[in-house]
């Protein structure tokens, strides 16, 4: 299996605060903002390494 | 191919029910290249580095050290291929595996009745180029409930010249639920060096390995050499058991519309593009010039990312954070301090890039 290389994920909330919008990590080097959309690919494998114990998504700030 | 021959693989083709839009791969010709026209790639996992829809795999801490670029070099009647060129030799182990892959939305599927006893028989077809003569290997997934792969073996027999390949794929009749949605269906998989742990001998549908690689006996090593380079175009994947022309697409605009649906670059050529005045009422998203609707709906909530310097004055932090759906973008900052507000990109190369692929 070929693997993204995720760090630093951390859920965003919008410009309020209240529900996670989002999760910005960084991938492969590249800091992204991931949808929390299951057919996003970056986010379904953020949960798979979330599900695997490999990656914890830090609560929003 | 002979125009007596084009004529009757299409005539073939008609009973097969599709004169037109048969080619299921989107950017077959390798003419879109949103994100870079070369880019070199030391890393690992998969990556899209530069002809849309075509993304490059590596696995298992294999980091090749190659260039891929749309390259000028094609075929008659081809604009462009996409070339590998090899800037470090390796040799993979183990299960490492190392080449290029389409994948196929399900809703583009219909056409295969796959996971019926009707299924359709497939052919794909392409015109490849390499000075390194062999076998190689495609491997073709079918995916649903249950994953089905087949794997086939094709050789280049002459160096540094343009060959065709037609290949017929016996139909996957297997009961199965395959997805037809806009996940992934069908995934096609040009192998370039895998691992001694990955070479069986080629197989029809089987579950056995689920999405994992496989390669045939006798795979090439791309990587053997630093003069080795593989080139491939005209990829076409069409019900029925003949190879038909490669369908062109009707124009460059309609070919780059269908890669929009899975990536899209917005590029900024000039400095101070996106100057923006708001009082902040934070109770609102602050209106920014870069809100705006893609040229294509995505086929999912795209990722975004951006590269380029954007100067943000009156703000704690340089961020602009998006808000988006399939259809349009929106961004808000994440600042709660009342005042104006000023973005601008500081960079002539700067850009947003939203990915959906699959």
């Amino acid at each position: 299996m070929d693997i993204m290389n995720i760090t630093a994920a951390q859920y965003v909330t919008g410009p309020m605060g209240g529900d996670n919008l989002g999760i910005k990590a960084t991938i492969d080097g590249t800091e992204m903002s991931v949808p929390l959309d299951p057919a996003n690919r970056h986010y379904a494998e953020i949960m798979r390494q979330v599900e695997a114990g490999t990656l914890v998504v830090a609560e929003a700030d | 191919m002979s125009k007596a021959r084009g004529l009757a693989d299409l005539g073939n083709v008609y009973d097969d029910g599709a004169l037109s839009n048969r080619n299921v791969i989107v950017n077959g010709g390798m003419t879109i290249s949103q994100r870079s026209t070369s880019s070199t790639q030391t890393g690992t996992g998969p990556s899209y580095a530069t002809v849309d829809r075509w993304e490059l795999y590596r696995n298992s801490s294999l980091a090749p050290n190659i260039t891929v670029s749309q390259s000028a070099d094609a075929p008659s009647g081809f604009l462009n291929s996409m070339k590998v060129d090899v800037n470090a030799t390796a040799t993979p182990t183990g299960s490492q595996n190392f080449g290029f892959r389409t994948k196929i939305e399900g809703l583009d599927t219909g056409r295969f009745n796959r996971g019926t006893a009707s299924a359709e028989t497939m052919t794909l077809s392409f015109y490849v180029k390499s000075n390194k003569t062999g076998t190689y290997s495609a491997q073709i997934f079918d995916l649903g409930a249950t994953i089905y792969s087949k794997l086939v073996a094709y050789t280049i027999d002459a160096a540094d010249t343009w060959e065709r390949k037609e290949i017929t794929l016996q139909a996957n009749t297997n009961s199965n639920s395959p997805t037809l949605s806009s996940s992934e269906g069908l995934r096609i998989a040009f192998d370039l060096g895998s691992g001694p742990d990955d070479v069986v001998p080629i197989f029809d549908w089987s579950t056995t390995y689920g999405i994992a690689n496989r390669v045939a006996s006798g795979q090439v090593n791309l990587l053997d050499s630093t003069s080795n380079y593989w080139q491939i175009t005209g990829v076409q994947l069409e019900a029925g058991d003949t190879a038909t022309p490669f369908e062109h697409p009707r124009s460059y605009g309609d070919e780059l519309a269908r890669c929009q649906r899975y990536f899209e670059r917005w590029t900024f050529n000039s400095l101070f593009d996106w100057y923006v005045t708001s009082t902040a009422d934070h109770a609102h998203d602050v209106d920014c010039p870069y809100n705006g609707s893609f040229a294509v709906a995505k086929r999912a909530i795209p990722t975004y990312s951006r590269s380029g310097t954007f100067v943000v004055d009156n703000l704690s932090s340089n961020d602009w954070t998006p808000k988006h759906t399939e259809n349009t973008v929106n961004f808000y900052n994440s600042s709660s301090a009342a005042g104006r507000y000023y973005s601008y990109n500081s960079s002539t190369s700067a850009y947003f890039d939203f990915d959906a692929e699959l």
